[in-house]
């Protein structure tokens, strides 16, 4: 299953790149009438297999990671990881028309790369360098492009027509070569082994947990935090007053 | 001195990328923090938030102290600074009307059981960390949001904002948003979809049984 891993990965630089960006074209185009997920459908199917794939290699080599590594080894590896894509934030930063934010990445880069030995200690945050996280889903995003249609892609996991659109630059922008970041994929899994077991466990319907958590998150980082308070205001009050307007079923 | 050859022998960056790094670092350099201090707006809500997280800093500081013990002391002050009746209804929204009285108040317990056996357990194991509040917010119709921070442990960095609402005299949470994903909407499209399934005996049924699988996990 790793080696298949490895061999899509290979394959997909020249040809998956292009067949996403048609793909994402033709979803973006597509009619989006039944709310956020028009293709709930086949994302449940995905869904299934996607959980299916956690629980029987992802998260039992994720379980054995967790117990062989002490916590600071993978705070260092995450830290090295997350250093890595601060590259990624940095250009995304500038797309995003914020100048300001690039430079205090830039430093956050430069500090850790040195005095934080290539990442693996988050000096920066010591010295109280805020933390951004910018990929190119959230510069369409700033751009003016909403998420779409909620997608559920094999092996990637939540995902949107816009997100999967801009899944490829993202690739292209993080340094790292591909084997090495399926240890990233298992670190990072590591690091929320309580959380998902819990989420499971306790959500009333994991699938609309999932994709309610993905879109409400993913709109938050493009907003980079400044949510539309009168919009959002809406879902506070009328309790009784929309009562009219209710479908009959 | 020695950053810079450490850095140069790393990427080996041109000239013109190196003049461009240093550049963006000035200017990172202008970016500075904001500082929060209440308005008389906001002052109630900010009080209530304060004392909410000192209180449960508290008791995850208090040594000795047994996780079940932790957790239902943790339930106390939950209890006491959330509006668990506003909560039932804004999940709920329009379907709150399909309830009958007694499914009402059935359903105000059932969540507030469910919420304090799923996050309950999750704050318990949240051992070192701090709280700050990083913004408050007076939202447009006079609910006030207040943002905090948690700083260091294995939660950090990550942001809680507390909306909160003002009834009776009194102020208390209604809406807690971890990273942004609001715990009003996340249930409100859950209970949708187990509403349009099964109507209101179904989601007292599913909210019970969720809970029962959430208190599981304590041990």
């Amino acid at each position: 299953m790793m080696r298949a891993a490895g061999r899509r990965r290979n394959e997909r630089k020249p040809l998956g790149i292009l067949s996403v960006l048609l793909l994402g074209v033709a979803l973006t185009n597509g009619c989006a009438t039944n709310g956020p997920d028009p293709y709930e459908e086949t994302n449940l199917s995905v869904f299934a297999f996607n959980e299916g794939v956690d629980r029987i290699i992802l998260e039992p080599v994720a379980k054995g990671w967790d117990f062989v590594l002490p916590d600071f080894v993978q705070t260092g590896i995450g830290n090295f990881f997350d250093n890595l894509r601060m590259i990624r934030t940095g250009l995304n930063d500038l797309l995003q028309g914020k100048p300001g934010r690039a430079g205090t990445d830039m430093r956050r880069f430069l500090v850790n790369s040195t005095v934080g030995i290539v990442g693996l200690v988050d000096v920066a945050s010591m010295a109280e360098i805020p933390h951004y996280r910018e990929d190119f889903g959230q510069t369409l995003g700033v751009w003016g492009f909403g998420p779409g249609s909620y997608l559920v892609v094999p092996f990637l996991g939540p995902s949107s027509s816009r997100d999967l659109l801009a899944w490829p630059i993202d690739l292209m922008t993080v340094p790292t070569a591909y084997g090495v970041s399926t240890l990233d994929v298992i670190n990072a899994r590591a690091k929320y082994l309580e959380e998902i077991a819990d989420n499971r466990k306790t959500a009333l319907d994991y699938y609309v947990f999932v994709r309610n958590a993905y879109l409400q998150a993913r709109a938050r980082q493009v907003a980079d935090g400044e949510e539309d308070a009168e919009e959002e205001d809406e879902d506070f009050y009328d309790l009784e007053d929309d009562e009219p307007s209710e479908p009959a079923d | 001195m020695r950053i810079s050859t450490i850095w140069k022998t790393m990427s080996r960056p041109s000239r013109l990328t190196e003049v461009a790094a240093a550049a963006l670092l000035a200017v990172g350099l202008l970016v500075s923090g904001s500082s929060v201090s209440a308005t008389p707006e906001t002052a109630g809500a900010r009080q209530v938030v304060d004392t909410t997280i000192n209180e449960v800093l508290a008791v995850l500081r208090e040594p000795g102290l047994e996780s079940p013990a932790r957790v239902a002391r943790i339930e106390a002050v939950a209890r006491e600074h959330f509006d668990f009746e506003t909560m039932s209804r804004l999940v709920l929204k329009r379907s709150w009307k399909k309830f009958s009285d007694a499914q009402k108040t059935e359903f105000v317990d059932a969540f507030r059981d469910h919420l304090s056996a799923s996050y309950g357990t999750r704050i318990d194991r949240y051992e070192q960390q701090d709280v700050e509040v990083t913004g408050e917010r007076a939202e447009p119709r006079g609910d006030v949001t207040i943002m905090t921070r948690i700083v260091g442990g294995s939660a950090d960095d990550v942001t809680m904002d507390y909306r909160l609402r003002e009834r009776g005299g009194s102020w208390r949470v209604i809406d807690v948003k971890i990273e942004g994903v609001s715990l009003i909407s996340s249930f409100r499209s859950q209970f949708k979809e187990v509403l349009s399934r099964g109507g209101p005996e179904e989601v007292l049924r599913r909210l019970k049984e969720k809970t029962t699988a959430a208190g599981a996990t304590r041990s």
